[in-house]
């Protein structure tokens, strides 16, 4: 909302403040004034006269021109078409700046230029604002202009301050400019003077209005005969202008005139265009129509609908119709004061992509006590600018509630809920600057809210009225007071952070990345939840439609991303939200990609699926679950390495992937040289398992004694089945560590060698050499009867 | 005994050559084993009276330690010799650098959240969660934002359905914990990701987070809002950090305000980092609306509360001189290594 601080002027004493000084309070009371502008910022100008005017003999355009400035007489090089003799002129004087830069003293074509004549586009006059030729040409002056005159912005009208208010939704009264002029009053204690108006109507019309819908409670209307459409009068192009608003006609300007100052949206309908002297609202219209857009547009049932012989004629407090426009030839015209549901305009100036000052106005709120007032305000404006001489009494529809709104309220409720300290005669103080009334005491008083504060409501808001105006370091700070709690994070987000901590401290990095994706990657990749996505509705791009089932994609990306940039070795991981219809999941993915520190100084070793195997069985050990209640199968499909990929299943139920990622996708992102391995975990399943917590258990005070094996074996057995096997030798049996896995040169195709320690232990009493040989033995028959394989040394 | 001395004389002689270690050995056993020639002379004490035995006994086992502590020594500085040369071989260049035990870099994302989350939880606060996936009536309902409020148009949300959304608030979650805790008096935050319908720019982005803070209890007062904000920015950002609320509208408080925390950088004087003005806008926040209370059973007449909503990536930004919010989400590890510091003064 611009409020031009002219207008706030003509109703508010505020020569003793300046623009900057009402801003900072206004901010500082939550009406908030993001900047204050100017019309123009032009400087050094002056008014002068052209006294001669002669083509410039190397330009077909250009004219040198002596001008006149009251101290002296310039010669000034000037291309506009326009300038001729005796002309009054914008003179911008060498040193001016103008929007567009410094005038500088130049030499144009060998002829010297001290200065330059000026049109408003020159001094930042928005060309929507100046008609064809104040554009091509430069500003001519009324004979009134003054030579020499060096206050030129004043005297053009273009000195004027503007407030830039950002109107936050509960603040829609500042969308007037009388309100606003209301709040600054009340905020630097001062009066207020508002203009009065007496009733001009002189007969009754035959014309009705009313509303068949909940959703407009009042329609009131005026109608106005023998009216003259006309340019509007400089004085009304200059405040809308510095509104922000283009002239059209006397009508349009008044309605607009009206709305700025007093808040409340009008409309006016040429009244001979209308197929019936009626104008009823009706929300049960199916139907097109073309509106003051020329456009077109569907209307609903619901959509508010101001009709006349039940045919449309306005889309109610969004836009008029193009049939009942009042242009140059009107004659006769119908003003509309109504009221709109704001709920409702909302909603079709949504669906229809159409707003415009008056439903912004609806949407917010409006003030229902205000409409009479407008009324007035335009009819005056209408015998005084359109030379209407016949104005009808108010035909008057309204079944609103006019019930003033009262609130009751103590001080202790205010100081305790502000923390202050606030007497009631402050707080009385404050209330009626801002225009309540109060009656009472400390322990009761009531507050009557004036009509334009809707956003008042209860006693909080009355706290927040208080604490604005007084400012917000009457606050006296104190920690809350309350019963100790122990507070802390959950017991599910005490496990992700412990899984944070193991990654980290294992050197994974810790990413973030985008939920939404696009419809591609949201198919790809889902291997632990499959259930349908949510789609977005109003997306704004194709690529976040998606709401992500799997982390794998994100984290692919990211590797990619990273390898591109050149950034290699490295470990990442994720935690994050997996959320479909069915089911909210937390799951973790791991990428790991191009080499690792090796076991010995200085060797690297590539990532390989046993890393993100590894990471996974640790993180099963941190929650105290057995290796043996995993089981891993193989993927199929053809995101993962089909022989260098698993699926786990804990408890029987998949709840990981883990893999190398498929030769080909490595093609297709362009990593192909570079090691890629992903894993991902769904943590909600793994929190979900049963797990035991930790318990001391009796430890043997005997020393373990340990035999190592080696032996070749053929491919096809399982080292898990190896295991299982071997174990079966003894219940002594307590570790069987797997030490080294050879195949290639002197073992033969298909087979492998495999070294592995068995480690027993005893509760009572060392091992006898007796002992040793028998489960010796029983390993060696195991390994070369039923495994099949074939001892080495 | 002349033998002796001669003995003596002879291996002192021997010993002054840098003889190898073993050869060393050999000799002592040459002199001091039972065939030693110390040993032989010994053979010599049946020719001796009894008084003569004795003196010559004692020659002789003086002379063997002698002998012994002069081997002793030369052994021992021989094998410290050897020791030495042994770990010369083994020298390394300590410029090298170290075996990497790398621990991971942490997105400075999570580094603040969980940082903000510590604060809190040392102020006795519980960190509760919600889902990102929300209804209408959680996100806007129950926060006093009715169905087509214009408040609504504050924030672009992301619709799956009519009555499902993308959060765009964690105020969400406030709605959600108050449901659950019947009455009874609240100290949470819950960080979580949010998001709105927004171009990605330098400092928008359609995904964001935010912690949200929510106090409900007796007595629960603006003031208590302060210095809770005020503490929780001394933690965050300096020690002297001071906060200052302006006026502002949020449906869900009342009164609402815009939080400032005086500039860390410059402490009020004035840089670009406040752009001159000594403040930082860093979050929201107000007294729990009567309805928002209303609604989710706690009786404005009774209870009060506070809330607040602080911007994770915003509170990143500033600390860190994070220019751009899309880096976040970018994850180069380049940008990522900028904050190894595990722990920050």
């Amino acid at each position: 909302m611009l409020v031009s601080l002219n207008e706030i002027k003509k109703v508010v004493d505020i020569s003793d403040l300046t623009a900057e000084q009402i801003a900072e309070r206004l901010t500082d009371a939550g009406v908030e004034v993001e900047d204050i502008k100017v019309e123009s910022t032009a400087t050094n100008l002056v008014i002068g006269q052209v006294l001669s005017c002669e083509n410039h003999p190397e330009s077909d355009h250009l004219h040198i021109c002596k001008v006149d400035i009251g101290t002296d007489v310039l010669d000034i090089v000037c291309g506009a078409p326009n300038v001729r003799k005796g002309l009054k002129v914008i003179v911008a004087l060498v040193g001016a700046k103008l929007p567009g830069g410094e005038i500088k003293k130049s030499v144009i074509r060998g002829q010297e230029s001290n200065g330059m004549l000026c049109s408003l586009l020159e001094l930042g006059v928005s060309e929507s604002f100046l008609t064809e030729a104040q554009i091509n040409g430069i500003e001519e002056l009324k004979d009134d202009a003054k030579v020499g005159d060096k206050e030129v912005l004043k005297y053009l009208n273009l000195d004027d301050k503007i407030l830039n208010l950002k109107v936050l939704a509960n603040r829609s009264d500042c969308m007037s400019l009388h309100n606003v002029a209301r709040e600054i009053a009340g905020l630097f204690k001062k009066e207020i003077k508002l203009p009065e108006f007496k009733d001009n109507a002189n007969f009754k019309a035959d014309f009705v209005t009313g509303s068949e819908s909940e959703n407009s409670k009042c329609f009131k209307a005026r109608v106005f005969k023998n009216i003259k459409v006309k340019e509007s009068p400089e004085w009304l192009k200059i405040a809308l202008r510095r509104e922000g608003i283009r002239s059209i006609n006397n009508i349009v300007d008044i309605g607009n005139y009206a709305m700025l100052l007093t808040g409340q949206p009008v409309h006016m309908y040429d009244l001979d265009k209308l197929e019936k002297n009626e104008l009823i609202v009706k929300d049960d219209f199916e139907c097109e129509v073309v509106a003051l857009d020329g456009k077109t547009y569907k209307v609903e049932k619901g959509d508010l609908v101001v009709t006349s012989n039940n045919k449309p004629a306005c889309l109610a407090g969004v836009m008029g119709l193009e049939c009942v426009e009042v242009n140059e030839e009107s004659k006769n015209i119908v003003l509309e004061v109504a009221s709109f549901n704001g709920t409702r305009v909302r909603k079709t100036s949504l669906r229809l992509g159409l707003s415009s000052d008056s439903s912004s106005r609806f949407i917010k709120g409006i003030n229902i006590e205000n409409q009479d007032y407008t009324m007035l305000l335009i009819s005056n404006l209408m015998a005084e600018l359109a030379d209407a001489k016949e104005i009808s009494e108010t035909i008057n529809y309204d079944v609103q509630n006019h019930e003033q709104k009262v609130i009751s309220c103590n001080v202790d409720f205010i100081n305790n809920l502000l923390g202050t300290d606030f007497s009631f005669e402050e707080i009385k103080d404050t209330l009626e600057a801002l225009s309540f009334k109060v009656n009472g005491d400390k322990d009761e008083f009531k507050v009557t809210v004036p009509s334009y504060r809707i956003d008042v409501e209860g006693k909080a808001d009355l706290a927040e009225e208080v604490i604005r105006y007084n400012g917000f370091d009457r606050i006296i700070p104190s920690l809350p007071v309350m019963e100790t709690t122990t507070g802390g994070r959950s017991a599910t987000d005490t496990k992700i952070k412990a899984i944070e901590d193991y990654l980290l401290n294992n050197g994974l990095n810790e990413i973030i990345s985008y939920t939404l994706l696009n419809e591609k990657d949201s198919n790809s990749w889902n291997y632990l939840n499959k259930f349908e996505p949510y789609v977005i509705l109003n997306p704004l791009t194709e690529d976040h439609k998606y709401v992500r089932r799997n982390l794998l994609k994100s984290m692919l990306n990211t590797v990619e991303y990273n390898l591109a940039h050149l950034n290699r070795n490295f470990g990442l991981f994720e935690i994050g939200n997996c959320e479909t219809k069915e089911k909210n999941e937390i799951h973790l993915a791991v990428g790991l990609s191009g080499v690792k520190e090796g076991q010995e100084l200085y060797k690297s070793i590539k990532y390989d699926v046993f890393d993100a195997k590894g990471i996974l069985e640790n993180i099963l050990h941190m929650f105290n679950i057995a290796d043996s209640r995993v089981k891993y199968d193989r993927i199929e499909g053809n995101e993962f390495h089909p022989y260098r990929s698993m699926n786990a299943y804990l408890d029987n139920k998949l709840f990981a992937v883990l893999g190398e990622v498929h030769p080909s996708v490595k093609e297709e992102f362009n990593f192909n040289k570079d090691a890629c391995v992903l894993m991902e975990i769904n943590l909600s399943r793994l929190f979900e398992a049963k797990t035991r917590n930790n318990k001391s258990n009796e430890i043997s005070i005997y020393p373990r004694i340990s035999r190592d094996y080696a032996f070749v074996i053929s491919k096809d057995v399982n080292y898990s089945n190896i295991v299982k096997e071997i174990k079966k030798a003894s219940s002594l049996i307590k570790g069987i560590k797997l030490f080294d896995l050879y195949e290639g040169e002197h073992i033969m195709k298909g087979f492998i060698s495999i070294a592995l320690t068995v480690e027993c232990e005893k509760q009572e009493g060392t091992f006898t050499n007796d002992e040793i040989t028998v489960i010796d033995n029983k390993i060696r028959e195991i390994i070369s009867t039923k495994l099949g394989a074939k001892i080495r040394g | 005994m002349k033998e002796i001395d001669e003995i003596l004389l002879e291996v002192k002689e021997k010993l002054k050559a840098s003889l190898p270690l073993e050869e060393l050995i050999q000799l002592r056993n040459a002199y001091l084993l039972k065939k030693g020639k110390l040993q032989l002379l010994m053979g010599k004490m049946k020719d001796l009276s009894i008084e003569e035995r004795k003196s010559f006994g004692k020659e002789i086992n003086d002379a063997k330690a002698a002998l012994e502590a002069l081997f002793e020594e030369k052994i021992k500085e021989k094998e410290a010799q050897k020791l030495n040369e042994m770990l010369e071989n083994e020298k390394v260049d300590i410029t090298l650098p170290g075996v990497s035990h790398f621990s991971g870099y942490q997105n400075p994302f999570f580094k603040v959240q969980r940082e903000i989350e510590e604060i809190f939880i040392g102020m006795g606060y519980e960190v509760a969660n919600g889902p990102e996936v929300d209804k209408d009536h959680y996100v806007f309902e129950l926060l006093n934002i009715p169905k087509n409020h214009p408040a609504r148009d504050m924030q672009d949300t992301l619709y799956i359905d009519e009555e499902t959304l993308l959060r765009s608030h964690t105020s969400a979650v406030q709605a959600h914990v108050m449901q659950n805790s019947n009455g009874k008096p609240i100290k949470i935050i819950c960080p979580g990701k949010t998001y709105r319908r927004d171009d990605d720019d330098m400092t928008h982005s359609h995904q964001f987070a935010q912690v949200e803070g929510l106090v409900i209890d007796k007595n629960i007062n603006l003031g208590n809002l302060k210095s809770t904000l005020e503490l929780f920015a001394q933690k965050m950002f300096s020690k002297d950090a001071k906060v200052r609320f302006r006026s502002s509208f949020f449906p869900f408080t009342e009164p609402s305000v815009e939080v400032d925390v005086s500039c860390f950088n410059c402490h009020g004087r004035g840089c670009p980092i406040c752009k001159g003005s000594g403040w930082i806008e860093i979050l929201g926040a107000g007294m729990v609306n009567p309805n928002v209370l209303r609604m989710n059973g706690y009786d404005p007449d009774v209870y009060s509360g506070f809330a607040f909503g602080i911007g994770i990536e915003r509170v990143a930004m500033l600390r860190y001189g994070i220019n751009d919010i899309r880096k976040f989400y970018q994850n180069d590890i380049r940008f990522l290594s900028d904050f190894n510091k595990k722990v920050e003064d």
